[in-house]
């Protein structure tokens, strides 16, 4: 199995490339039991929060990743991830800085996402 | 070059002048003024240096030559006309200029005075300055080349092609071999020598009617520049200023350059300036008068009524220029009546405008909104906290407190053998723009060996050593890097951002539970001060995002699985800030009636359950679904924990 850090960086990708192409198609990456937490709104299921996701009001959105760490955080092979950067959405001129955590969970040699925390942290100007 | 080769009568050309600029009228010369004649085009994406370059200049050396020939011959000399005039075509006239003050240069000790020498040097500098006429894909200029010369006395008299006499004109003043040498002649004027910048100036004669006409039409006590009616204006009209296309065309952006002249700081033309009126100008577009934006960014108030505006395309030159724009008049214009919804165009152009014609088209709240930080299109809600029994809580107070005290002690309480450390660096953060820091140069050097931005760090081994594992590890990375002040959790939470979400399956250091044990995932976002760094002193704020996973075990019960830390340029609080009002701490003795103030009308009625339920005052009831989160089970299992600590004073 790769080691936790390539997993990291690898789904990270996989994550806001599918989030900026047709963020329906993120539903693959949650199940019954995973959590987004979007502004400290909590949705619990893969369709509950496939359904904030595509709520979110904007069409295009483009995620700009600036920084990426991550750490094992379970005897189970959890990893935690922790995001920071920056997004574009529709018409902005400028973008807005965001962090999302992420704590992916191992399943059958491959992983889910089991937390999800989002938080702007600098609105756009 | 003999003195006498090409000695020319003044009286030979004076007679010729008249027809001369007649025939004149629309023939380019040399400097290609005709080109300016072509179709008008705005200048939307060049940027103000474009818009002050070769063109500009050329457009005001025309209009300079253009009005002369109306306005007349140099009066000031009092005498009559001297010096040969142009002839028929400006391509083979030649002129006279005369330069003085040359006699007792360094030079003139040479066998010929040093005139040849002096002659060499007005070619050159004279090429040099014929250079600015170059324009739009037109041949540069040739050498200027003096035709022939002659010596009376201590004048020298050079013969040059007429179309080049402006650029000798350009260099009279000049230092020649230690003597400042002055240059006279038919269209040069007495040219103080410091005036020569890049760009060729109007004429002083011309300079000052557009001056005197500056004063007329400038109000001091409010501000206002009146441009109004300028074709009717009685001096503009004496000096022919509108009696040709030609020079119509060119008035407008020299005036603006006058205008431009007077001012040494653009602050000092903002604060003198605020409006103009262009009214009544029978303007079907702002063509002629599109440099108004160049010269006036941060105009307040511009009056454009009694125009002949058929659309707002009329002024589409104009679009996203004056920024500052408070009030636009447009009334009396055929648009008003011929596109319906020019309103919203305007509103569109121009993002602070507050009145349109008169009435009010935004608020001064909806423009100052402008200046805030937007928080669009996502909505910011108020912190997610699920914390049993305050773990988390306790933790967070006691983890910053101990972050800017005491790290080491910190890392032997929450921090075992197992516990992981890692910070990286988001050089790429926004910042605030309303805070000086904004502009400090941020310096990451005290945290960057350390970063470890798995985006970028694409080796196993820097990936490993940048992972710290354990207490000792870890107090040993944080007593390298700079000391902090963390805002206070108490008075200052505005400034925080704090999720927490429990956790199942962390890992349990007693080996008990090899499935995991409930912990929690904590997510913060806040900012600290530097109170000291390894570069030296100097306080720095910095914004920063922290996620912990917190688990059973350590000395205090709580231990830290994972810490990831990132930081970033500061980019305020903006952020964090709540949608809605926050329901406001309590104080002890504070009525009841002001409890249920700022609650939202669901807290009202979780408070009023939560009362009926346990049995307590509004106070403590409100106390407790704070601690809850205003989830009536927690607040409901929260009162059950801690019932048999409550005084009498909770139920009263």
């Amino acid at each position: 199995m790769a080691d936790f850090e390539s997993i990291a960086k690898q789904f990270v990708e996989f994550y806001y490339k599918t989030f900026d192409e047709n963020r329906a198609n993120l539903i693959a990456l949650y199940r019954p039991q995973s959590m987004l937490s979007f502004e400290a709104q909590a949705f619990q299921g893969a369709q509950a929060i496939i359904e904030k996701i595509q709520s979110l009001p904007f069409q295009k959105v483009a995620h700009r990743v600036d920084t990426l760490d991550s750490q094992p955080s379970s005897e189970t092979g959890a990893i935690l991830v922790l995001v920071t950067g920056a997004l574009l959405v529709d018409g902005q001129e400028r973008p807005m800085s965001y962090t999302q955590a992420f704590q992916l969970h191992p399943e059958a040699g491959t992983y889910f996402v089991f937390n999800d925390v989002f938080r702007l942290v600098y609105p756009a100007a | 070059m003999t003195a006498s080769a090409v000695k020319r009568s003044s009286d030979n050309f004076a007679h010729h002048r008249g027809g001369a600029a007649k025939r004149r009228n629309l023939r380019t010369d040399r400097d290609g003024d005709l080109v300016m004649e072509g179709p008008k085009r705005d200048r939307i994406g060049k940027g103000p240096s474009a818009s002050r370059g070769r063109g500009g200049s050329i457009n005001t050396a025309a209009l300079q030559r253009e009005v002369l020939r109306h306005v007349g011959s140099d009066n000031r000399t009092g005498g009559p006309p001297r010096g040969p005039r142009p002839k028929s075509t400006a391509q083979s006239s030649l002129s006279e200029i005369k330069i003085t003050g040359w006699a007792n240069s360094k030079a003139s000790t040479s066998p010929d005075r040093g005139v040849s020498s002096l002659i060499t040097f007005l070619e050159k500098h004279a090429s040099k300055r014929g250079s600015l006429f170059r324009q739009n894909g037109r041949s540069p200029a040739q050498t200027a080349k003096v035709r022939s010369s002659r010596v009376e006395g201590d004048n020298l008299y050079i013969t040059v092609p007429s179309e080049e006499v402006s650029v000798y004109a350009k260099i009279n003043g000049f230092v020649f071999a230690g003597q400042k040498i002055t240059i006279t002649g038919d269209g040069i004027r007495g040219k103080s020598p410091q005036i020569d910048n890049a760009s060729p100036e109007p004429a002083n004669d011309i300079k000052q009617i557009f001056q005197d006409f500056l004063g007329r039409r400038y109000n001091a006590d409010s501000k206002l520049l009146s441009l109004n009616a300028l074709a009717s204006d009685e001096e503009l009209r004496a000096v022919g200023i509108f009696n040709t296309t030609t020079t119509q065309s060119k008035f407008f952006p020299a005036l603006m350059k006058i205008c431009e002249a007077q001012f040494q700081t653009a602050q000092e033309k903002k604060d003198t300036i605020e409006s103009v009126t262009l009214a009544e100008n029978n303007l079907s577009n702002i063509a002629p008068v599109t440099t108004l934006g160049q010269t006036f960014p941060d105009l307040k108030n511009l009056d454009l009524s009694g125009n002949k505006f058929e659309s707002t395309s009329a002024m589409i030159g104009w679009r996203h220029k004056f920024r500052h724009l408070e009030h636009l008049i447009l009334s009396n214009n055929p648009l008003e009546q011929s596109q319906p919804g020019w309103e919203v165009e305007i509103l569109q152009w121009f993002p602070r405008l507050r009145m349109l014609n008169g009435a009010q088209v935004r608020t001064e709240e909806q423009v100052a909104q402008l200046n805030q930080p937007k928080k669009v299109p996502l909505l910011v809600r108020g912190p997610n906290f699920e914390d049993d029994g305050n773990i988390a809580q306790d933790f967070i107070l006691k983890f910053f407190a101990g972050f800017d005290g005491d790290r080491t002690a910190l890392a032997n309480t929450y921090y075992d053998a197992t516990s992981t450390f890692s910070l990286n660096v988001n050089t790429h953060a926004i910042r605030d723009p309303t805070k000086h820091e904004m502009f400090k140069k941020q310096s990451w050097d005290a945290y960057i060996r350390l970063s470890r931005n798995l985006k970028h760090l694409t080796h196993p081994g820097p990936r490993s050593a940048r992972k710290f594992q354990g207490p000792q590890e870890i107090s040993k990375v944080w007593s390298q890097l700079p000391t902090t002040q963390h805002p206070s959790l108490a008075t200052e939470f505005h400034k925080w951002s704090i999720d927490c979400i429990p956790q199942e399956g962390v890992p349990d250091p007693s080996g008990q539970y090899p499935q995991g044990v409930g912990g929690f995932l904590i997510t913060i976002h806040g900012e600290y001060n530097e109170t000291s760094s390894a570069a030296g002193a100097g306080t720095m704020q910095r914004s920063f995002d922290r996620t912990f996973i917190l688990g059973p075990g350590g000395p205090t019960g709580v231990r830290v699985v994972s810490d990831l830390w990132t930081v970033r340029a500061y980019g305020g609080f903006a952020a964090f800030k709540p949608e809605e009002p926050q329901q406001n701490q309590v104080v002890a003795g504070v009525p009841q009636i002001a409890i249920m103030g700022g609650l939202t009308p669901e807290q009202e009625v979780l408070l009023a359950e939560v009362a009926r339920a346990t049995g307590m005052n509004l106070k403590y009831s409100k106390e407790c679904l704070d601690t809850s989160g205003w989830n009536l089970q927690n607040a409901l299992a929260t009162f059950e924990a801690h019932r048999a600590n409550l005084g009498p004073e909770a139920f009263a």
